[in-house]
Protein backbone atom coordinates (compact mmCIF):
# COMPACT_ATOMS: atom_id res chain seq x y z
CA UNK A 1 0.00 0.00 0.00
CA UNK A 2 1.64 2.92 -0.92
CA UNK A 3 -0.87 5.74 -0.83
CA UNK A 4 -1.95 5.74 3.25
CA UNK A 5 -4.50 8.45 2.71
CA UNK A 6 -6.79 8.72 -0.49
CA UNK A 7 -9.49 11.03 -0.42
CA UNK A 8 -11.87 11.84 -3.19
CA UNK A 9 -14.24 14.42 -4.30
CA UNK A 10 -14.76 15.18 -0.44
CA UNK A 11 -17.86 17.81 0.20
CA UNK A 12 -18.73 19.02 3.98
CA UNK A 13 -21.42 22.23 5.02
CA UNK A 14 -22.06 22.93 8.16
CA UNK A 15 -26.11 24.25 7.66
CA UNK A 16 -25.40 27.40 4.30
CA UNK A 17 -21.65 27.00 4.47
CA UNK A 18 -19.53 24.98 2.49
CA UNK A 19 -16.33 24.33 4.11
CA UNK A 20 -15.14 21.54 1.76
CA UNK A 21 -15.79 21.32 -1.82
CA UNK A 22 -15.42 18.02 -3.78
CA UNK A 23 -11.58 17.96 -2.63
CA UNK A 24 -9.15 15.35 -3.36
CA UNK A 25 -6.31 14.43 -1.16
CA UNK A 26 -3.55 11.55 -1.82
CA UNK A 27 -0.97 11.40 1.02
CA UNK A 28 1.77 8.51 -0.11
CA UNK A 29 3.34 6.40 2.38
CA UNK A 30 6.62 8.54 4.61
CA UNK A 31 5.88 11.92 2.96
CA UNK A 32 5.77 14.83 5.87
CA UNK A 33 2.65 16.95 3.98
CA UNK A 34 1.80 20.44 5.29
CA UNK A 35 -1.44 21.62 4.82
CA UNK A 36 -1.06 25.30 4.71
CA UNK A 37 -3.96 27.76 4.29
CA UNK A 38 -5.87 30.79 5.94
CA UNK A 39 -8.06 30.93 8.73
CA UNK A 40 -11.39 28.95 8.38
CA UNK A 41 -9.99 27.27 4.67
CA UNK A 42 -11.10 23.89 5.95
CA UNK A 43 -8.13 22.29 7.38
CA UNK A 44 -9.32 21.24 10.67
CA UNK A 45 -12.33 20.39 9.15
CA UNK A 46 -10.53 17.47 6.53
CA UNK A 47 -8.64 16.55 9.39
CA UNK A 48 -11.35 15.61 11.44
CA UNK A 49 -12.97 13.73 8.68
CA UNK A 50 -9.49 11.70 7.83
CA UNK A 51 -9.77 10.94 11.69
CA UNK A 52 -13.15 9.56 11.51
CA UNK A 53 -14.67 12.26 13.89
CA UNK A 54 -16.75 13.91 11.59
CA UNK A 55 -18.83 12.58 8.81
CA UNK A 56 -18.01 13.82 5.14
CA UNK A 57 -21.50 15.05 3.78
CA UNK A 58 -19.82 13.18 0.01
CA UNK A 59 -17.16 11.74 -1.37
CA UNK A 60 -14.92 8.55 -0.49
CA UNK A 61 -11.92 8.40 2.06
CA UNK A 62 -9.89 5.75 2.40
CA UNK A 63 -7.07 5.61 5.73
CA UNK A 64 -4.45 3.25 5.99
CA UNK A 65 -6.22 1.64 3.32
CA UNK A 66 -10.08 1.30 4.91
CA UNK A 67 -12.68 3.17 4.08
CA UNK A 68 -13.19 5.79 7.19
CA UNK A 69 -14.75 5.90 9.75
CA UNK A 70 -13.44 2.74 11.22
CA UNK A 71 -11.87 1.29 13.88
CA UNK A 72 -9.41 -0.78 12.58
CA UNK A 73 -7.76 2.90 11.73
CA UNK A 74 -7.99 3.35 15.05
CA UNK A 75 -4.87 3.30 16.84
CA UNK A 76 -2.80 3.05 14.23
CA UNK A 77 -2.99 6.75 14.14
CA UNK A 78 -2.14 9.75 16.18
CA UNK A 79 -4.17 12.91 16.46
CA UNK A 80 -3.22 15.82 17.72
CA UNK A 81 -6.68 18.45 18.34
CA UNK A 82 -5.92 22.21 17.72
CA UNK A 83 -6.97 22.50 21.14
CA UNK A 84 -5.03 20.26 23.95
CA UNK A 85 -7.26 17.61 24.84
CA UNK A 86 -6.23 16.26 27.99
CA UNK A 87 -7.24 15.91 31.76
CA UNK A 88 -6.31 18.95 33.60
CA UNK A 89 -6.62 17.70 36.79
CA UNK A 90 -4.35 14.98 36.39
CA UNK A 91 -0.52 15.16 35.84
CA UNK A 92 1.35 15.19 32.48
CA UNK A 93 2.69 11.64 33.53
CA UNK A 94 -0.94 10.96 34.47
CA UNK A 95 -2.26 11.80 31.56
CA UNK A 96 0.79 9.90 29.44
CA UNK A 97 -0.33 6.81 31.75
CA UNK A 98 -3.98 7.08 30.96
CA UNK A 99 -3.37 7.04 27.23
CA UNK A 100 -0.66 4.19 27.34
CA UNK A 101 -2.73 2.00 29.14
CA UNK A 102 -5.64 2.70 26.31
CA UNK A 103 -3.04 1.77 23.70
CA UNK A 104 -2.63 -0.91 25.34
CA UNK A 105 1.62 -0.84 25.80
CA UNK A 106 2.96 -2.59 28.40
CA UNK A 107 3.69 -1.34 31.82
CA UNK A 108 7.60 -1.51 30.50
CA UNK A 109 7.57 -0.24 27.11
CA UNK A 110 4.59 2.60 28.54
CA UNK A 111 7.43 3.78 30.91
CA UNK A 112 10.28 3.52 28.31
CA UNK A 113 8.01 5.87 25.87
CA UNK A 114 6.52 8.01 28.57
CA UNK A 115 10.28 9.32 29.26
CA UNK A 116 11.05 9.56 25.64
CA UNK A 117 8.54 11.76 24.92
CA UNK A 118 9.31 14.08 27.78
CA UNK A 119 12.20 14.66 26.69
CA UNK A 120 11.34 14.97 23.32
CA UNK A 121 8.71 17.83 24.95
CA UNK A 122 11.29 18.98 27.43
CA UNK A 123 8.39 18.70 30.01
CA UNK A 124 10.59 16.16 32.20
CA UNK A 125 10.82 18.83 35.06
CA UNK A 126 6.68 19.07 35.27
CA UNK A 127 5.74 15.60 34.73
CA UNK A 128 3.93 15.79 37.63
CA UNK A 129 2.22 19.56 37.50
CA UNK A 130 -1.33 19.00 36.83
CA UNK A 131 -1.83 19.90 32.91
CA UNK A 132 -4.79 22.82 34.00
CA UNK A 133 -2.00 24.52 35.32
CA UNK A 134 0.48 24.37 32.82
CA UNK A 135 0.58 27.87 30.09
CA UNK A 136 -0.96 26.95 26.68
CA UNK A 137 2.52 26.04 24.89
CA UNK A 138 2.95 23.62 27.52
CA UNK A 139 -0.29 21.91 26.92
CA UNK A 140 0.30 21.60 23.57
CA UNK A 141 3.47 19.89 24.47
CA UNK A 142 1.64 17.17 26.64
CA UNK A 143 -0.87 16.83 23.98
CA UNK A 144 2.04 16.60 20.99
CA UNK A 145 3.57 13.77 23.72
CA UNK A 146 0.24 11.78 24.06
CA UNK A 147 -0.12 12.04 20.38
CA UNK A 148 3.46 10.27 19.61
CA UNK A 149 3.34 8.26 22.64
CA UNK A 150 2.19 4.32 20.59
CA UNK A 151 4.77 5.49 17.78
CA UNK A 152 1.46 5.22 15.46
CA UNK A 153 2.12 4.53 11.73
CA UNK A 154 0.11 8.12 10.74
CA UNK A 155 0.53 11.22 12.42
CA UNK A 156 -2.31 13.91 12.08
CA UNK A 157 -1.70 16.74 13.57
CA UNK A 158 -3.63 19.80 13.69
CA UNK A 159 -1.41 22.90 14.10
CA UNK A 160 0.75 20.98 16.45
CA UNK A 161 3.15 24.14 17.13
CA UNK A 162 0.83 27.44 18.31
CA UNK A 163 2.16 28.93 21.08
CA UNK A 164 5.58 27.10 21.24
CA UNK A 165 8.33 28.48 21.54
CA UNK A 166 11.10 28.78 17.53
CA UNK A 167 13.51 26.92 19.18
CA UNK A 168 11.47 24.05 20.44
CA UNK A 169 9.67 24.51 17.09
CA UNK A 170 12.41 23.69 15.39
CA UNK A 171 13.26 20.17 17.74
CA UNK A 172 9.73 19.30 16.88
CA UNK A 173 10.27 19.56 13.19
CA UNK A 174 13.49 17.81 13.47
CA UNK A 175 11.40 15.09 15.30
CA UNK A 176 9.07 14.54 12.67
CA UNK A 177 11.76 14.24 10.11
CA UNK A 178 13.03 11.60 12.05
CA UNK A 179 9.66 9.68 12.21
CA UNK A 180 9.70 10.31 8.81
CA UNK A 181 12.98 8.13 8.13
CA UNK A 182 11.40 5.66 10.63
CA UNK A 183 8.72 4.78 8.09
CA UNK A 184 5.96 7.13 9.66
CA UNK A 185 3.66 8.89 7.03
CA UNK A 186 2.62 12.85 8.56
CA UNK A 187 -0.06 15.06 7.94
CA UNK A 188 0.29 18.77 9.62
CA UNK A 189 -1.77 21.63 9.30
CA UNK A 190 0.19 24.90 9.66
CA UNK A 191 0.21 28.36 9.71
CA UNK A 192 3.59 28.88 10.04
CA UNK A 193 5.33 29.13 6.43
CA UNK A 194 9.00 28.32 7.42
CA UNK A 195 7.43 25.37 8.77
CA UNK A 196 5.73 24.79 5.81
CA UNK A 197 9.06 24.73 3.76
CA UNK A 198 10.07 21.43 5.71
CA UNK A 199 7.63 19.19 4.27
CA UNK A 200 7.99 17.13 1.65
CA UNK A 201 5.11 18.19 -0.08
CA UNK A 202 2.83 21.40 0.35
CA UNK A 203 -0.94 21.28 -0.28
CA UNK A 204 -2.51 24.72 -0.30
CA UNK A 205 -5.94 24.77 0.71
CA UNK A 206 -8.49 27.53 0.33
CA UNK A 207 -12.02 28.39 0.40
CA UNK A 208 -12.50 24.33 0.66
CA UNK A 209 -10.37 23.28 -2.10
CA UNK A 210 -7.32 22.18 -2.30
CA UNK A 211 -6.12 24.31 -5.03
CA UNK A 212 -2.19 23.19 -5.30
CA UNK A 213 0.18 20.29 -4.23
CA UNK A 214 3.97 20.78 -4.86
CA UNK A 215 6.85 20.12 -2.95
CA UNK A 216 7.96 23.38 -1.62
CA UNK A 217 10.69 24.05 -3.82
CA UNK A 218 8.86 23.44 -6.90
CA UNK A 219 5.86 26.05 -5.65
CA UNK A 220 9.11 28.74 -5.29
CA UNK A 221 10.04 27.57 -8.50
CA UNK A 222 6.60 28.31 -10.31
CA UNK A 223 6.08 31.22 -8.43
CA UNK A 224 9.57 32.98 -8.75
CA UNK A 225 9.13 34.37 -5.53
CA UNK A 226 12.22 34.48 -2.96
CA UNK A 227 10.11 33.21 0.12
CA UNK A 228 7.61 30.45 0.74
CA UNK A 229 5.93 32.92 2.43
CA UNK A 230 5.66 35.45 -0.58
CA UNK A 231 5.00 32.22 -2.46
CA UNK A 232 1.96 31.39 -0.52
CA UNK A 233 0.25 34.92 -0.85
CA UNK A 234 0.64 34.66 -4.53
CA UNK A 235 -0.97 30.94 -5.03
CA UNK A 236 -3.49 31.94 -2.26
CA UNK A 237 -5.15 34.93 -4.39
CA UNK A 238 -4.68 32.78 -7.26
CA UNK A 239 -6.77 29.97 -5.49
CA UNK A 240 -9.26 32.01 -4.16
CA UNK A 241 -10.34 34.15 -7.34
CA UNK A 242 -13.61 33.11 -8.16
CA UNK B 1 -11.70 -3.41 26.36
CA UNK B 2 -8.57 -4.60 28.95
CA UNK B 3 -7.12 -1.39 27.78
CA UNK B 4 -10.02 0.59 28.41
CA UNK B 5 -10.77 -0.46 31.42
CA UNK B 6 -7.32 -0.47 32.72
CA UNK B 7 -7.53 3.11 31.47
CA UNK B 8 -10.47 4.52 33.11
CA UNK B 9 -9.98 2.47 36.70
CA UNK B 10 -6.25 4.89 36.80
CA UNK B 11 -8.03 7.74 35.76
CA UNK B 12 -10.46 7.59 38.49
CA UNK B 13 -7.84 6.55 41.18
CA UNK B 14 -5.43 9.30 39.97
CA UNK B 15 -8.65 12.20 40.17
CA UNK B 16 -9.65 14.08 43.10
CA UNK B 17 -13.40 14.30 42.34
CA UNK B 18 -13.65 10.66 43.35
CA UNK B 19 -11.99 10.89 46.48
CA UNK B 20 -13.36 14.15 47.33
CA UNK B 21 -16.88 12.50 46.95
CA UNK B 22 -15.78 9.37 48.85
CA UNK B 23 -14.42 11.31 51.83
CA UNK B 24 -17.76 13.29 51.81
CA UNK B 25 -19.58 9.86 52.04
CA UNK B 26 -17.69 8.98 54.77
CA UNK B 27 -17.65 11.94 57.38
CA UNK B 28 -21.72 12.14 56.49
CA UNK B 29 -21.92 9.01 57.49
CA UNK B 30 -19.65 9.01 60.48
CA UNK B 31 -21.21 12.68 61.45
CA UNK B 32 -25.04 12.10 60.97
CA UNK B 33 -25.39 8.47 60.82
CA UNK B 34 -23.60 7.61 64.24
CA UNK B 35 -21.99 10.84 66.08
CA UNK B 36 -24.85 13.22 65.78
CA UNK B 37 -27.57 10.65 66.91
CA UNK B 38 -25.34 9.32 69.70
CA UNK B 39 -24.73 12.65 71.00
CA UNK B 40 -28.54 12.68 70.84
CA UNK B 41 -28.03 9.73 72.98
CA UNK B 42 -25.71 10.85 75.21
CA UNK B 43 -27.86 14.60 76.61
CA UNK B 44 -31.18 12.43 76.29
CA UNK B 45 -29.22 9.98 79.02
CA UNK B 46 -27.80 13.54 80.94
CA UNK B 47 -30.82 15.64 80.83
CA UNK B 48 -33.78 12.89 81.45
CA UNK B 49 -32.44 10.75 83.06
CA UNK B 50 -33.36 7.94 80.89
CA UNK B 51 -31.94 6.24 77.30
CA UNK B 52 -33.39 5.75 74.48
CA UNK B 53 -33.21 2.43 73.65
CA UNK B 54 -34.22 1.89 70.04
CA UNK B 55 -31.52 4.83 69.13
CA UNK B 56 -29.17 2.89 71.25
CA UNK B 57 -29.84 -0.29 69.60
CA UNK B 58 -30.00 2.15 66.16
CA UNK B 59 -25.87 2.44 66.58
CA UNK B 60 -25.10 -1.27 67.74
CA UNK B 61 -23.10 -3.35 65.22
CA UNK B 62 -25.73 -5.53 64.79
CA UNK B 63 -27.85 -3.03 63.06
CA UNK B 64 -24.49 -1.82 61.12
CA UNK B 65 -25.58 -3.00 57.81
CA UNK B 66 -29.27 -1.39 57.49
CA UNK B 67 -27.41 2.06 58.96
CA UNK B 68 -24.66 1.36 55.80
CA UNK B 69 -27.70 1.45 53.23
CA UNK B 70 -29.53 4.36 54.77
CA UNK B 71 -26.25 6.47 53.92
CA UNK B 72 -26.06 4.99 50.68
CA UNK B 73 -29.74 5.32 49.63
CA UNK B 74 -29.72 8.73 50.79
CA UNK B 75 -25.98 10.94 50.13
CA UNK B 76 -24.60 8.10 48.52
CA UNK B 77 -26.91 7.71 46.03
CA UNK B 78 -26.12 11.84 45.49
CA UNK B 79 -22.66 11.14 45.39
CA UNK B 80 -22.86 8.13 42.87
CA UNK B 81 -25.08 10.22 40.70
CA UNK B 82 -22.35 12.70 40.84
CA UNK B 83 -19.90 10.15 40.26
CA UNK B 84 -21.40 8.82 37.05
CA UNK B 85 -21.87 12.11 35.33
CA UNK B 86 -18.24 13.20 35.99
CA UNK B 87 -17.22 9.84 34.18
CA UNK B 88 -18.75 10.77 31.13
CA UNK B 89 -19.42 14.24 31.38
CA UNK B 90 -15.73 15.52 31.52
CA UNK B 91 -14.64 13.76 28.24
CA UNK B 92 -17.00 15.92 26.71
CA UNK B 93 -15.90 19.15 28.28
CA UNK B 94 -12.17 18.49 27.87
CA UNK B 95 -12.88 17.34 23.88
CA UNK B 96 -10.45 14.01 25.71
CA UNK B 97 -13.36 11.78 23.78
CA UNK B 98 -12.28 12.49 20.48
CA UNK B 99 -8.93 12.10 21.33
CA UNK B 100 -9.90 8.38 22.78
CA UNK B 101 -11.74 7.30 20.03
CA UNK B 102 -9.68 8.06 17.29
CA UNK B 103 -7.02 6.33 18.87
CA UNK B 104 -8.50 3.00 19.82
CA UNK B 105 -11.32 2.01 21.19
CA UNK B 106 -14.80 1.90 19.73
CA UNK B 107 -17.59 4.18 21.50
CA UNK B 108 -19.26 0.60 22.66
CA UNK B 109 -15.96 -0.39 24.12
CA UNK B 110 -15.54 2.49 25.29
CA UNK B 111 -18.91 3.24 27.28
CA UNK B 112 -18.66 -0.41 28.14
CA UNK B 113 -15.25 0.41 30.07
CA UNK B 114 -16.58 3.21 31.76
CA UNK B 115 -19.28 1.43 33.22
CA UNK B 116 -17.42 -1.46 34.16
CA UNK B 117 -14.47 0.85 35.76
CA UNK B 118 -17.68 3.10 37.87
CA UNK B 119 -19.13 0.28 38.75
CA UNK B 120 -16.34 -0.89 40.42
CA UNK B 121 -15.63 2.81 41.89
CA UNK B 122 -18.94 2.46 43.70
CA UNK B 123 -18.49 -0.83 45.47
CA UNK B 124 -15.30 0.00 46.34
CA UNK B 125 -17.65 3.22 47.74
CA UNK B 126 -20.39 0.75 49.05
CA UNK B 127 -17.25 -1.36 51.16
CA UNK B 128 -16.00 1.49 52.53
CA UNK B 129 -19.47 2.72 53.60
CA UNK B 130 -19.66 -0.35 55.20
CA UNK B 131 -16.68 -0.11 57.01
CA UNK B 132 -17.11 2.99 58.16
CA UNK B 133 -20.48 2.05 59.85
CA UNK B 134 -18.88 -0.88 61.08
CA UNK B 135 -16.09 1.05 62.63
CA UNK B 136 -18.44 3.45 64.31
CA UNK B 137 -20.97 0.79 65.37
CA UNK B 138 -18.35 -0.99 67.58
CA UNK B 139 -16.41 2.34 68.88
CA UNK B 140 -20.25 2.88 70.12
CA UNK B 141 -20.71 -0.13 71.73
CA UNK B 142 -17.51 -0.15 73.19
CA UNK B 143 -18.30 3.51 74.74
CA UNK B 144 -21.46 2.12 76.27
CA UNK B 145 -19.78 -1.30 77.12
CA UNK B 146 -22.44 -3.04 75.40
CA UNK B 147 -22.04 -6.88 74.09
CA UNK B 148 -20.72 -6.95 70.31
CA UNK B 149 -23.29 -8.54 68.40
CA UNK B 150 -23.14 -8.87 64.58
CA UNK B 151 -24.99 -9.46 62.18
CA UNK B 152 -24.98 -12.89 60.21
CA UNK B 153 -22.06 -13.20 57.18
CA UNK B 154 -25.31 -13.87 54.82
CA UNK B 155 -27.29 -10.51 55.90
CA UNK B 156 -23.66 -8.42 55.43
CA UNK B 157 -22.94 -10.20 51.77
CA UNK B 158 -26.35 -9.31 50.70
CA UNK B 159 -26.47 -5.92 52.45
CA UNK B 160 -23.43 -5.23 50.18
CA UNK B 161 -25.16 -6.20 47.03
CA UNK B 162 -28.14 -3.83 47.72
CA UNK B 163 -25.68 -1.05 48.36
CA UNK B 164 -23.97 -1.80 45.46
CA UNK B 165 -27.45 -1.89 43.26
CA UNK B 166 -28.61 1.67 44.95
CA UNK B 167 -25.38 3.24 43.98
CA UNK B 168 -25.63 2.20 40.37
CA UNK B 169 -28.48 3.03 39.60
CA UNK B 170 -27.87 6.78 40.57
CA UNK B 171 -24.37 6.41 39.17
CA UNK B 172 -25.89 5.01 35.97
CA UNK B 173 -28.63 8.15 35.74
CA UNK B 174 -25.59 10.30 35.81
CA UNK B 175 -23.60 9.08 33.48
CA UNK B 176 -26.73 8.33 31.42
CA UNK B 177 -27.87 12.54 31.46
CA UNK B 178 -23.93 13.32 30.86
CA UNK B 179 -23.91 10.71 27.64
CA UNK B 180 -27.20 13.14 26.42
CA UNK B 181 -26.67 16.72 28.00
CA UNK B 182 -22.81 15.90 26.46
CA UNK B 183 -21.65 17.81 29.81
CA UNK B 184 -21.23 17.51 33.66
CA UNK B 185 -23.03 20.40 35.17
CA UNK B 186 -26.37 20.39 33.57
CA UNK B 187 -26.65 16.94 33.91
CA UNK B 188 -25.46 16.93 37.49
CA UNK B 189 -27.78 19.65 38.40
CA UNK B 190 -31.21 17.69 36.48
CA UNK B 191 -29.85 14.24 38.25
CA UNK B 192 -29.81 15.72 41.84
CA UNK B 193 -33.15 17.68 41.06
CA UNK B 194 -35.09 14.57 40.08
CA UNK B 195 -33.34 12.65 43.22
CA UNK B 196 -33.91 14.80 45.72
CA UNK B 197 -36.90 17.11 44.98
CA UNK B 198 -39.43 15.52 42.20
CA UNK B 199 -39.52 11.85 43.57
CA UNK B 200 -40.12 13.54 46.90
CA UNK B 201 -43.01 15.90 45.32
CA UNK B 202 -44.16 13.05 43.60
CA UNK B 203 -44.69 10.75 46.88
CA UNK B 204 -45.53 13.59 48.99
CA UNK B 205 -46.91 16.63 47.66
CA UNK B 206 -49.40 15.21 45.09
CA UNK B 207 -52.98 14.12 45.72
CA UNK B 208 -52.72 10.53 44.04
CA UNK B 209 -55.98 8.46 44.20
CA UNK B 210 -54.94 5.49 46.89
CA UNK B 211 -54.06 2.95 43.60
CA UNK B 212 -52.85 5.21 41.26
CA UNK B 213 -50.63 6.25 43.99
CA UNK B 214 -49.09 3.38 44.89
CA UNK B 215 -48.19 1.65 41.46
CA UNK B 216 -46.30 4.95 41.07
CA UNK B 217 -44.99 4.57 44.41
CA UNK B 218 -43.59 1.07 42.84
CA UNK B 219 -42.18 2.35 40.00
CA UNK B 220 -40.21 5.51 41.76
CA UNK B 221 -36.43 4.48 42.58
CA UNK B 222 -36.31 6.67 45.78
CA UNK B 223 -39.02 4.65 46.92
CA UNK B 224 -38.02 1.26 45.97
CA UNK B 225 -34.45 1.86 47.59
CA UNK B 226 -36.17 2.88 50.82
CA UNK B 227 -38.27 -0.72 50.50
CA UNK B 228 -34.63 -2.60 49.70
CA UNK B 229 -33.00 -0.79 52.90
CA UNK B 230 -35.84 -1.57 55.03
CA UNK B 231 -35.38 -5.35 54.68
CA UNK B 232 -31.86 -4.60 56.54
CA UNK B 233 -33.28 -1.86 59.30
CA UNK B 234 -33.55 1.18 57.56
CA UNK B 235 -36.15 3.31 59.10
CA UNK B 236 -39.44 3.76 57.20
CA UNK B 237 -39.65 7.48 56.02
CA UNK B 238 -42.84 9.25 54.86
CA UNK B 239 -44.64 7.73 52.03
CA UNK B 240 -42.63 4.70 52.11
CA UNK B 241 -43.12 1.33 49.59
CA UNK B 242 -43.77 -1.67 51.35
CA UNK B 243 -42.72 -4.27 48.74
CA UNK B 244 -40.73 -7.34 49.26
CA UNK B 245 -37.07 -7.04 48.90
CA UNK B 246 -36.67 -9.14 45.69
CA UNK B 247 -39.06 -7.03 43.91
CA UNK B 248 -37.42 -3.52 45.25
CA UNK B 249 -34.50 -4.89 43.51
CA UNK B 250 -35.88 -6.07 40.51
CA UNK B 251 -36.99 -2.67 40.12
CA UNK B 252 -33.66 -1.31 40.38
CA UNK B 253 -32.23 -3.76 38.18
CA UNK B 254 -34.50 -2.72 35.76
CA UNK B 255 -33.74 0.90 36.13
CA UNK B 256 -30.25 0.07 35.84
CA UNK B 257 -30.47 -1.93 32.27
CA UNK B 258 -32.39 0.58 30.99
CA UNK B 259 -30.06 3.33 32.32
CA UNK B 260 -26.67 1.24 30.91
CA UNK B 261 -28.30 0.78 27.21
CA UNK B 262 -29.91 3.75 26.94
CA UNK B 263 -26.36 5.29 27.47
CA UNK B 264 -24.51 3.20 25.79
CA UNK B 265 -26.75 3.43 22.76
CA UNK B 266 -26.50 7.46 22.91
CA UNK B 267 -22.98 7.25 22.96
CA UNK B 268 -22.47 5.05 20.00
CA UNK B 269 -25.12 7.55 17.99
CA UNK B 270 -23.44 10.82 19.05
CA UNK B 271 -20.96 11.18 16.28
CA UNK B 272 -19.32 8.83 13.93
CA UNK B 273 -17.16 6.59 15.76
Amino acid sequence: MDDVITAHAIRKAFRERTVLSELDLVVPRGALYGLVGPNGAGKSTLIKILCGLLPADGGEVRVLGWPVPSVRVQGQIGYMPQEPALYPDLSVVGNLRFFGALYDLGRRQRRRRIGEVLELVELEDRRRQKVGTLSGGMQRRASLAVSLLHKPRLLMLDEPTVGVEPRLRDTFWDHFGDLVKEDATMLISTHHMPEAERCSTVGLLAQGRLFREAAPGALLEETGTATFEEAFTVLTQEGVKP
Amino acid sequence: MRGVLRAELLKLRKRSAPWVLLTVLVLTQALFGYGSLYAVLQMESEELGYRDEQLRAHLMPSTFVGNALGALAGTGGALALILGALAMGSEFRWGTLKTIVTQGPSRLVLGGGKLIALAVALSAFTMISFLVAFGCSMVIAALEGMPVVLPSAGTVVAGLGAGWLLMSVWGSLGFLLATALRGTGLAVGLGLVYQLVIESLLVTAVPWPVRTGEAFRAALIGTNAGALGRHFGVLAGHGFLDAPAVQAAAVLGAYLTVFVLLAVLLLRRCDVL
